[in-house]
């Protein structure tokens, strides 16, 4: 057991919370990073969590059961956004299979998305995916892909106002229409936007962070490792020294350091489906993060490769 | 875009003919008789086998896509829609318009469409059970898409005069797209999906060139 994990068993027992989750402040004195949602000023650690094939394990007891181990270790270590989709298949379904046997966790902020045409076919599924995550009511949705995003925006502003719902959004992919993206940002009052941003994709820090800090609209990033691709590229070559500076053990913590460091980021998503993945993406959230100097040696090193 | 892993594919899969045993069994002694069908009394085999063909479309189209696979995977719904399309197909060409027909004095494409035949009901689980899978985690002919589609392919190919070309489109699409999932999730056994769309174009093109 690392130092952290030991600090953070030791400090939940000594709560009375067994393997339950330690208070957000016990967590931020472990060095735990958060940011501001700036729409409510609420605060969230900036790992959360993804769940794009990872958590598509349809009805399978055994899969399900892996599954809830892995989100209990995000429980644990201090977990805050839980993303999911419709398009995911059994994704929300098994989410809601594992919260309803751990209880949740009062850090967690629950954000799906609608993804369909229609406004009835909009809310038809917004209630469903409702029903699928359980007894809490889901936190953040966001438009999918910005498909019918005009109508589904209507409901969700209407849906907020009525309280039935704290926060909406809208997401894209892949660097996928950044300008339909931004003319959404400045036109509409969103709390939240979700696109792609890594180290070997780095278009976002162009436009749409900077947009994003500017219009005060919480950030999500997707794909920090360009769905596997980049660490499995990475790991060919030998951790860089400079790595223990910033308390990195495996590529990666460097991935996510790199990702979360970027100010106008409120939280990174990786979705893994194994209990040490977990474990070593949970690590990046806590201090220390780059600094400006890092930054450049950490890209200059990647490129290089 | 798959939005599963190999370990659920298999898990699944598994699920699914635990489910439905015997079904594989019988749809595998329907699949022999229709080749004995086609091989003794080929005049009247055309109805029967369409008939196989239909239902083998159909069962894959709603139970393996829409009622299991569609839990897992939003494309299920595209997949099952085309595969009882293809099943109407058989009941529209084959027991409608009897255009699905044999002869007696099989050529080289009648004998490759035979090939696939052997390949669709007997070579594929064999080529699984020699990847040292479990017979659980593969499709069999008649209730899961490769298979079928191989089975079909060489059927199509055997018939005489040539079979309707629609008939060949659904399955040749799924070739292309079985190809994708056994590169994208490195299950290998389906690249003989793949394989046969391509050996049945080119038997298709060599035959219509001499025609
Ligand atoms: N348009 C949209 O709204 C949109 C689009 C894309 C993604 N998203 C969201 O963003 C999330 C993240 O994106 P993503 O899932 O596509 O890709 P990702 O998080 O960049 O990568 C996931 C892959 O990385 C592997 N991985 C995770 N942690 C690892 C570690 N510590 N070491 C080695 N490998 C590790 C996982 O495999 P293992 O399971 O083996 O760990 C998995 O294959 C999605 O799950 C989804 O919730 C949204």
């Amino acid at each position: 057991m690392d130092r952290r994990a030991f600090l953070i068993a030791s400090a939940a027992a000594g709560f009375g919370l067994g393997t339950s989750v330690l208070p957000a402040s016990a967590l931020a004195l472990l060095g735990e990073v958060s940011r501001e949602i700036p729409s409510t000023g609420q605060r969230l650690p900036v790992i959360g969590m993804g769940s794009w094939i990872t958590f598509n394990v349809g009805r399978s007891e055994k899969l399900r059961r892996a599954r809830c181990k892995v989100l209990e270790e995000f429980f644990v270590r201090g977990g805050g956004l839980i993303d999911s989709s419709p398009m995911y298949g059994s994704s929300e379904e098994v989410i809601g299979w594992c919260l309803e046997r751990q209880g949740g966790s009062h850090l967690m902020l629950t954000a799906t998305k609608v993804w369909t045409v229609s406004k009835s076919g909009g809310i038809s599924q917004m209630e469903t995916s409702q029903k699928l995550w359980g007894e809490r009511p889901l936190d953040l949705i966001q438009i999918h892909n910005l498909v019918d995003w005009e109508v589904h925006l209507e409901t969700l502003k209407a849906w907020k106002a009525d309280r039935r719902l704290e926060y909406l959004g809208i997401t894209t992919s892949h660097g996928r229409r950044h300008d339909d993206m931004a003319a959404i940002m400045a036109a509409e009052p969103l709390d939240f936007v979700q696109f792609t941003y890594n180290i070997a994709d780095r278009e976002a820090e162009k436009r749409l962070l900077p947009m994003a800090a500017d219009r005060g609209q919480a950030v999500i990033i997707n794909r920090p490792f360009q769905g596997g691709r980049l660490i499995d590229r990475l790991s060919r070559h030998p951790l860089p020294e400079w790595a223990a500076e910033i308390k990195c053990e495996n590529w990666a913590q460097v991935l996510l350091k790199f990702v979360v460091s970027h100010p106008a980021v409120t939280c990174a998503i990786p979705a893994t489906s194994q209990v040490e993945h977990m474990r070593q993406n949970m690590a990046a959230g806590y201090d220390p993060l780059p600094d400006r100097s890092m930054l450049q040696r950490m890209i200059a090193h990647v490129e290089s490769l | 875009m798959i939005p599963y892993s190999a370990e659920v594919f298999f898990a699944i899969l598994a699920e699914y003919n635990s489910s439905i045993w015997p079904a594989q069994a019988v749809a595998l002694l329907l699949g022999v008789t229709a080749v004995f069908l086609v091989a003794r009394f080929p005049a009247r085999a055309g109805r029967p086998v369409a008939a196989l063909l239909a239902g083998a479309w159909g069962w894959t189209g709603l139970v393996y896509f829409l009622a299991e696979f569609s839990e897992i995977d939003f494309w299920a719904y595209g997949f099952g829609a085309a595969f009882v399309l293809q099943g109407l197909g058989f009941v529209w060409a084959g027991l409608i318009r009897r255009r699905l027909r044999f002869g007696s004095e099989p050529n080289q494409t009648v004998w490759s469409g035979a090939g696939l035949v052997a390949l669709g009901l007997l070579g594929y689980p064999l080529l699984v059970a020699a990847l040292g899978r479990d017979l659980l985690e593969t499709g069999a002919f008649g209730v899961a898409p490769g298979p079928t589609v191989i089975f079909t392919l060489g059927v199509l190919l055997a018939a005489r005069p040539a079979a309707p070309l629609y008939l060949f489109a659904v399955p040749l699409i799924w070739c292309v797209i079985a190809g994708g999932v056994a590169i994208q999730l490195g299950i290998h056994e389906e690249l003989t999906v793949a394989a046969a769309g391509v050996a049945a174009i080119i038997v298709l093109m060599v035959s219509r060139a001499r025609r």
